[in-house]
């Protein structure tokens, strides 16, 4: 990857998840560096991909870096990590595969289309590892499950 | 600051005083390792831009850390710490997970973390050692390409050990630096099974207030799409603050039940839910305040607090969600392969459709039609455009231009919710989203098939 193309992918994803950010109602205060950890993310994604490691292995790193640094952050400007993680992935929400695969399933190309479906599946499934193993290296409430009332 | 993590002192302590030596020796080496490979040229440029990369890190880490460290509190330092050291090691790590041979400048930064590991151990590590050990295995194991190259000065069997060793002291220092504060200064959330013994029990009356608030507030999240086991949270809080012995709560993304128990007292209700939006500063707003309720909080107090946040209006101006929707599609184009009128058109028929969606959200509408109608619109507008001013990738700015209705938050909530074992809210969230993305390809077909375009 060429230091112009990383540039242009970081711009595009400090755009992306600004905008989104701003669809999403997040507070102004922490507009700024939810758009820097998504760029961030979105680069990171985007030099593994680049770099020969599978799309779903570089997403999986991509939203765990998100989940760490919106930890880091959430904690800085005292606001829930959720605004910085699920604001930060949504660049790399698979949205073109999902509504393609409807697409090509209305083509009645069906093998087109399940391909398509399972990228969604496995893309959206290493978003949320990413974030859930993030949570998982930084809470120990996240590895326990609740007891049930006993009565 | 109100952390509920993190608090071995001790270890924090003696990281702190032998800081300044084993940070500097640590970005030494570093630095050592880049120039060494700088002289050797023994890497292609990729290569040396991400140790340069790491090298910076580790050195923008030390140097804010050593100015830095009597200002800010120990658990602060050692959080940024642990985390500059992961980046790191991540971009250290990279030639090595994508197949490329290795060098010995993995040592350069295997040795540092080790001396971190014996002089700051940390206690809880051993599950996070586990976990780690068996995912990198994994991706170790059923890699395509096993690391075949021959001009490595390591054995690859022995860079993999020692790429996973390092992983796990990373980990080690993470899980070391979050141990649950012991004296914690907000409430913490009961568990169900033990009934707090606040020592008084609520009237029939101040139950059913109290169990009101408690469902307006899971209401409230729930509408502005916060995930289930936050909300749950945030009503555990919102009971335990107004005095009730215990609470339990069922949530589905459409109606909460939620029970309160005190004393030999309880009561029921029931609370349906059809709104269904996004408002992240709303969800800030009543964790925040939940995080910071005291027991024997006045009632009148929440519901008061409650009622200004319902009517506050929206953060941003029309103009800021049009223009955000605008820029993020135009953006999206870019990834796509579309040029600079790949752009306009996709960004243009995003904005305007984002128009027409604040109004039709302001009238109330079933979302799913709504979803519909903005996705023609905006293949529409960006189709017109894309016939005026014949764009190189028409293509790319058509898928580009509806991707502003993704529904990105049903979708990773959901499998956030499924990886709590919050089955049902999993999968009717994940169906919510799987129907607005039929909605977008129905708005999208729709126009494609009465206009003749082929998108394939």
């Amino acid at each position: 990857m060429q230091i112009a193309d990383a540039i242009i992918l970081w711009l595009v994803g400090f755009i992306v998840t600004r905008g989104f950010a701003v669809l999403f109602n997040v507070p102004k205060k922490a507009l700024m560096s939810v758009s820097v950890i998504g760029a961030f993310g979105l680069l990171l994604r985007g030099v593994m991909k680049a770099d020969g490691v599978s799309l779903e292995l570089a997403t999986l790193c991509g939203s765990l870096f998100i989940g760490l640094a919106g930890f880091w952050q959430a904690r800085r400007i005292n606001t829930p990590r959720l605004v910085f993680t699920i604001t930060g992935i949504i660049a790399m929400v698979p949205g073109v595969p999902a509504y393609e695969m409807l697409l090509y399933f209305r083509n009645y190309d069906v093998l087109q289309g399940m391909q398509s479906g399972f990228k969604v599946a496995l893309i959206t499934g290493a978003i949320a590892g990413g974030l859930s193993l993030a949570r998982a290296l930084t809470e120990l409430e996240w590895r326990t499950v609740e007891e049930d009332a006993k009565d | 600051m109100d952390l509920n993590l993190n608090s071995d002192k001790s270890n924090q302590d003696r990281f702190l005083k032998s800081f300044p030596v084993t940070g500097f020796i640590d970005a030494l080496l570093l630095v050592l390792a880049w120039a060494y490979l700088r002289i050797t040229h023994s890497f292609t440029d990729q290569k040396d831009a991400f140790v340069l990369i790491a090298t910076i890190i580790s050195l923008f880490a030390y140097l804010c850390l050593l100015f830095a460290r009597n200002k800010w509190s120990s658990d602060i330092v050692f959080t940024f710490y642990a985390i500059a050291l992961s980046l790191r090691s991540l971009f250290l790590c990279l030639p090595i997970a994508t197949n490329q041979p290795i060098n010995i400048w993995l040592f350069s930064f295997f040795i540092p973390i080790i001396l971190l590991q014996l002089i700051a151990p940390p206690k809880k590590a051993i599950i996070g050692y586990v976990f780690i050990a068996i995912i990198l295995c994994c991706l170790i194991l059923f890699h395509p390409a096993p690391l075949t190259a021959v001009h490595t000065l390591l054995k690859p069997q022995i860079a993999q050990m020692v790429y996973v060793f390092t992983l796990l002291t990373q980990a080690g220092v993470f899980l070391g630096a979050y141990v649950p504060d012991p004296n914690p200064t907000f409430i913490r959330i009961p568990l169900s099974s033990q009934a707090t013994d606040s020592g008084k029990t609520l009237t029939s009356g101040e139950m059913a207030l109290a169990l009101g608030l408690t469902m307006r507030v899971g209401r409230m999240m729930l509408e502005s799409g916060a995930a289930s086991f936050r909300t749950e949270q945030a009503m555990q809080r919102v009971a335990a603050a107004l005095g009730v012995g215990r609470m339990e709560t069922y949530l589905t993304p459409n109606g909460i039940v939620g029970s309160a128990y005190s004393g030999t007292e309880h009561r029921t209700q029931v609370a349906r839910i059809s709104r269904l939006s996004v408002a992240m500063n709303r969800v800030t707003a009543l964790e925040n305040y939940t995080h910071h309720l005291t027991p024997d909080t006045n009632p009148e107090e929440i519901r008061r607090f409650l009622s200004e946040l319902e009517e506050e209006g929206s953060p941003y101006s029309k103009t800021a969600y049009i223009l955000a929707a605008g820029t993020a599609c135009g953006a999206l184009a870019v990834v796509l392969g579309g040029g600079i009128w790949d752009i306009v058109a996709a960004g243009v028929g995003a904005g305007t459709s984002q128009m027409m969606r604040i109004k039709l959200t302001q009238m109330r509408m079933n979302p799913f039609l709504l979803t519909t109608l903005c996705a023609a619109l905006a293949t529409a507008v960006c189709l017109f455009l894309i016939t005026l001013i014949h764009p190189v990738h028409p293509k790319a700015a058509i898928a580009a231009s509806v991707l502003f209705l993704v529904p990105g938050v049903p979708l990773v909530t959901s499998i956030v919710d499924l990886s709590r074992l919050d089955i049902l809210p999993g999968v009717n969230r994940g169906m919510l989203a799987l129907m607005l993305f039929i909605g977008i390809a129905l708005g999208m077909l729709v126009i494609l098939g009465l206009t003749g375009y082929n998108l394939f």
